[in-house]
């Protein structure tokens, strides 16, 4: 059979919405999914090119079968549909201890960690840490913080699982919790850190959870430093718990929080929960690395508690350089 | 896999006659590649005929394909300049390029394609793009373009 090349004459005045509408799909599947659904009304040949599954399978992670396949799924008709459905609707996989959603700008990868999937230290003493139920989270249980001295909580995530090319942030999620509001940690920051395991001395910052004073007014201790230290001690002799190094020495104003609503300070939530950044990382994407992120306080030796965690999420951030690399 | 020794025949729609090495281009055009595999090419007497395709757009798309199998393994830098250079043309051009590629299914030449249009199009407002690709009827009632607006207005 010889091939009959019957197509249109070639025009001369090339008008791009002639082109075959998988062209156009084409053009728009090498944009992000933002740009796609603007680009939808450019003509009705970019509209409809722009509903096409073509599209939006290109903007779906390359796994999605897989993920999907952990959980629980409606079946969508369109794969524009189970992209957005992906956005809105984090999906609980790895048997409901992580959440699975994409991004709506650039369909990357995020996750969030639940509570249970952590390692909380004491996370197992009631007198210390209390599991319980949430109407307003993703997960069955979160970790409610009664009260301690050794604060820390760590979170392991593989950079396989990730989208390449990408930068992350890893945010605690978590809010004062239902019995009051939390205390310790108005004049008392924690240290955050986000690397690679089993690497030593990841960056290190310091940020403030106090979630009711973001704005950290200078706030004078409520407790009276006196009693503060006499209560840790009467709580030291009934129990054993980590024992922390020696009290720091007292706060001065300075060195009251002085958040501007930078990342040392948490910020409020769509879900009416708070987040506090813990720091970033690349994801070139080459290597499957396990990354740690951690929030401790273990140097105060100073009582705090009220807070009741979710989990860690990680998510992509986009900075302007990352963005434009997307194609 | 065609024999590299081996020509074939390609004839543009203005009854040009193009020779090239078979291999070159059974290695980008999955349409070539078929009707190799297939035995519908007849050495001795057939011509592919491409009749959407003009002499100018054909030597280009041989010139890619050609460069491609000679040189692929280059570093991808050295090819990014080699084409970005070759993509150097007008909005006729690049049309008639795109066109033939998607007759011809050179994937690679297509893909490199529509990345340089997204790129034409990229952060551009909706009437530049307009006139970019040289759309003259958008298709839209006034009904629908006035929606369109406000669903978009940064894109005004």
């Amino acid at each position: 059979m010889i091939m009959v090349a019957k197509a249109v004459e070639p025009k001369r005045v090339m008008e791009f919405d002639n082109l075959p509408e998988g062209c156009i799909a084409n053009v728009l599947s090498f944009t992000t999914p933002r740009d796609a659904s603007a680009l939808s009304v450019v003509s009705s040949s970019f509209r409809s090119a722009a509903q096409s599954d073509l599209v939006w399978e290109r903007f779906l992670p390359s796994d999605y079968l897989s993920i999907l396949s952990q959980s629980q799924f409606p079946h969508l008709s369109s794969k524009k549909d189970l992209f957005f459905h992906l956005c809105h609707k984090p999906l609980l996989v790895d048997s409901g201890k992580k959440s699975f959603a994409l991004d709506k700008k650039y369909g990357k990868k995020c996750y969030m960690l639940s509570a249970r999937s952590l390692s909380i230290v004491w996370g197992d003493s009631p007198r210390y840490w209390r599991w319980i139920s949430l109407p307003d989270t993703r997960f069955s249980e979160v970790a409610e913080l009664v009260s301690v001295c050794w604060l820390e909580i760590r979170g392991w995530i593989n950079t396989a699982m990730l989208s390449e090319d990408t930068m992350y942030g890893a945010y605690l999620v978590y809010k004062p919790s239902l019995m009051g509001r939390s205390y310790g940690f108005d004049y008392q920051p924690v240290e955050v850190t986000v690397g690679i395991a089993g690497e030593s001395d990841p960056p290190k910052r310091t940020v403030y959870l106090d979630a009711e004073k973001p704005q950290g007014q200078s706030m004078r201790q409520i407790i009276p430093r006196r009693s503060r230290r006499r209560y840790r001690l009467m709580a030291d002799v009934e129990e054993p718990a980590p024992l922390p190094p020696p009290p720091s020495p007292e706060p001065s104003v300075e060195s009251v929080p002085n958040c501007k609503g930078g990342s040392e300070c948490p910020k409020k939530r769509d879900d009416g929960w708070w987040e506090i950044e813990l720091g970033e990382f690349f994801n070139k994407g080459c290597e499957d690395r396990e990354m740690e992120m951690a929030v401790y306080e273990v140097k105060s030796g100073d009582w705090k508690g009220g807070l009741v965690v979710q989990g860690i999420e990680i998510r992509s951030k986009f900075n302007p350089i990352n963005s434009i690399k997307s194609n | 896999m065609g024999s590299p020794l081996k020509k074939i025949m390609l004839c543009s729609s203005e009854k040009e006659i193009f020779s090239v090495e078979e291999q070159v281009m059974v290695q980008h055009s999955v349409i070539i590649n078929n009707m190799i595999e297939d035995g519908s090419y007849n050495y001795e007497e057939s011509k592919i005929p491409l009749d959407c395709v003009d002499s100018k757009t054909l030597k280009k798309v041989i010139d890619y394909c050609t460069y491609h199998t000679h040189h692929h393994n280059d570093n991808q830098e050295d090819l990014e300049a080699w084409d970005a250079q070759f993509l150097n043309v007008d909005s006729n051009g690049l049309y008639d390029l795109l066109m033939a590629a998607n007759y011809l299914e050179i994937r690679n030449l297509l893909d490199l394609i529509y990345r340089t249009i997204k790129n034409m199009i990229k952060g551009k407002k909706i009437d530049e793009i307009r006139r970019i690709l040289n759309i003259k009827d958008h298709g839209f009632t006034p009904e629908e373009e006035e929606q369109n607006r406000k669903e978009y207005p940064h894109f005004y």
